[in-house]
């Protein structure tokens, strides 16, 4: 007799997301958290007044909470107080202009319009692929487990437009916007969204570039801070009489050689289960819970072939008075080949690029709650390495990093922050795997390509070790607060009906 | 026949293949070598 029916391991929204529904269908569910309060990568953090999120700091596809409360038997408006994001993206240019994206398709065209005539027309073209696109990739695939080769033969079945659009997998993201856009100007205010799955334009597969279109379906902030999800998530948990310990790090997953049957915290406390779900990266998972000594080499060998995706340092920044901006992400300005340029010539050699890629998020534009009377959070989101090269550590070169973006910020997008900062926090790639346990500071997990997504990406139900489930932006569909959440889903659903009838 | 005429239109794709990856851009390279190296574990991820 175990202990519990289903242990999950972190309380991240994945985690969550598949203890509520565990939990709701009667299994006695206990989550361990190593940390002190839940969501993860989706959490926030206060400093004087302010209210930082350390991660994510919008949400597409707010449809799939929708999902996760209806099988909650819950509504999403009573748990998390969703707020629509207008304008999507904001950007500053090194000369001063300015220009935005409006959540209407028709709006935006009109900006792209003032870029490029010719790319106005490219838009449309954008618009009615991205809107294919996205019901395929985007949601078609949110819930199909992709665990098996007959998984994806029955998605394309479902989805026969694929086969006329399989071209956006084997061409890389940079040759996609090229397809549609001629203007350097209109291709580099949609790069970065091959940021959202790890990689630069050149190396991430060409679809994510419908994720440009995605964000006119609407962008959301939950009110009270990214972690009002994990939170609103966590409520209903506990509603239905799941348990959460937090400050209980898991150190072990006990296996009797070919299943898993429990897990051992740090305390040294053994917990049996039928069912053990890792909502931690899969690689930490597999190599350090389980053990390279209990897989088989070929298990190991693969696991270790994943690459992590690239950190992103995070500045916050609480400021006083006026902030310039007008939308609660800004871009400043970069070109594709700037980015490309950041990940091969800088971060892949150990160096801090000097441009390349810098998110302006500024929450406070929709949410005043987050910081006192007439002040702001702002928080300056770059990429970098996580080892630097010339002997150089995270650690000690803080202050050098904080001023560097602020110079970035200041002299080359003319926005005035440095006599406004009340308060700063610079969390490093080595912070946030110190206090995320996220290997590298990898806070998108691994990457995400053709050779490392859907049947090759760490699947929902192990093939290595039984009774073992997996969640998380590490798994099936990726990171990102949406496909974090939907693993959840998915691993409940699995769950249920392989080991519990259901 | 056909036995004959195979190796040929192997060795014919290969080299269409070939030219096909020289004058490709630096960043269509970039992309065919990222996810080349990553082909030999594939038959691994699957069953992991």
């Amino acid at each position: 007799m175990s202990d519990y029916d289903a242990i999950i391991i972190g309380a991240g929204l994945g985690g969550l997301a598949c203890g509520a529904i565990l939990a709701k269908n009667g299994i006695k569910t206990l989550i361990c958290e190593q940390a002190n309060g839940c969501g993860g990568c989706c959490s926030s953090m206060e400093q004087d007044g302010f209210k930082f999120d350390i991660g994510p700091s919008v949400v597409e596809f707010k449809w799939v909470w929708d999902v996760l409360f209806e099988k909650l038997r819950r509504r999403t408006s009573d748990y998390i107080d969703f707020i629509e994001i207008d304008p999507i993206y904001s950007f500053i240019t090194s000369d001063g202009k300015r220009f935005s994206y409006q959540a209407d398709l028709n709006k935006t065209r009109k900006t792209i319009k003032m870029l490029s005539e010719e790319d106005a027309r490219g838009w449309d073209r954008f618009a009615d692929t991205g809107s294919v696109m996205a019901d395929i990739f985007f949601k078609s695939s949110m819930f199909s487990p992709m665990m098996t080769v007959f998984d994806m033969i029955l998605f394309g079945m479902k989805n026969p437009m694929l086969s006329f659009k399989l071209k956006y997998v084997f061409i890389n993201f940079e040759s996609a916007l090229k397809s549609f856009f001629k203007s350097e100007a209109v291709r580099s205010s949609m790069g970065m969204h091959a940021y959202y799955l790890g990689l630069p334009p050149a190396l991430c597969p060409g679809y994510a570039v419908f994720l440009c279109y995605t964000d006119h379906e609407g962008l959301h902030y939950p009110r009270g801070g990214m972690v009002s999800i994990p939170k609103g998530i966590e409520k209903a948990f506990i509603e239905e009489n799941g348990e959460i310990r937090y400050g209980e790090k898991v150190e072990k997953i006990i296996t009797d050689g070919k299943r898993a049957t429990g897990v051992k915290t740090a305390s040294g406390e053994e917990i049996t289960a039928n069912v053990v779900i890792s909502n931690i990266n899969a690689k930490t998972c597999y190599l350090e819970l389980i053990g390279r000594d209990k897989l088989p080499r070929w298990a190991v060998k693969a696991i270790e072939s994943y690459e992590y995706s690239f950190a992103n340092p995070n500045l916050m920044l609480g400021l006083k008075g006026e902030i310039e901006l007008d939308a609660h992400h800004t871009v400043c300005h970069s070109t594709v080949d700037d980015m490309n340029r950041a990940w091969f010539d800088y971060c892949m050699k150990g160096k801090i690029p000097d441009r390349g890629f810098m998110l302006l998020s500024c929450p406070t534009i929709e949410d005043k709650s987050l910081a006192p009377e007439n002040h702001h959070c702002l928080n300056i989101v770059t990429v970098a390495p996580y080892r630097l090269s010339g002997g150089k550590d995270w650690d000690h070169i803080r202050e050098e990093y904080v001023e560097s973006r602020i110079d970035i910020v200041e002299k080359e997008f003319r926005l005035k922050l440095r006599e406004k900062i009340v308060t700063a926090k610079l969390n490093t790639p080595k912070d946030f795997e110190r206090m995320l346990l996220q290997p590298e500071g990898a806070i998108f997990g691994l990457q995400f390509d053709n050779m490392s997504s859907m049947v090759f990406r760490p699947r929902i139900r192990s093939g290595a070790v039984k009774n073992l489930y997996l969640v998380g932006s590490s798994t099936h569909l990726g990171g990102g607060t949406p496909t974090v959440t939907a693993s959840g889903i998915l691993a409940a659903d699995i769950i249920m009906r392989e080991k519990f009838n259901a | 026949m056909l036995k004959k005429i195979f190796p040929v239109l192997i060795l014919l794709g290969v080299a269409f293949l070939f030219v096909k990856y020289m004058s490709a851009s630096e960043s269509k390279k970039r992309f065919i070598k990222h996810l080349l190296k990553q082909v030999q574990y594939l038959p691994g991820r699957y069953f992991a």
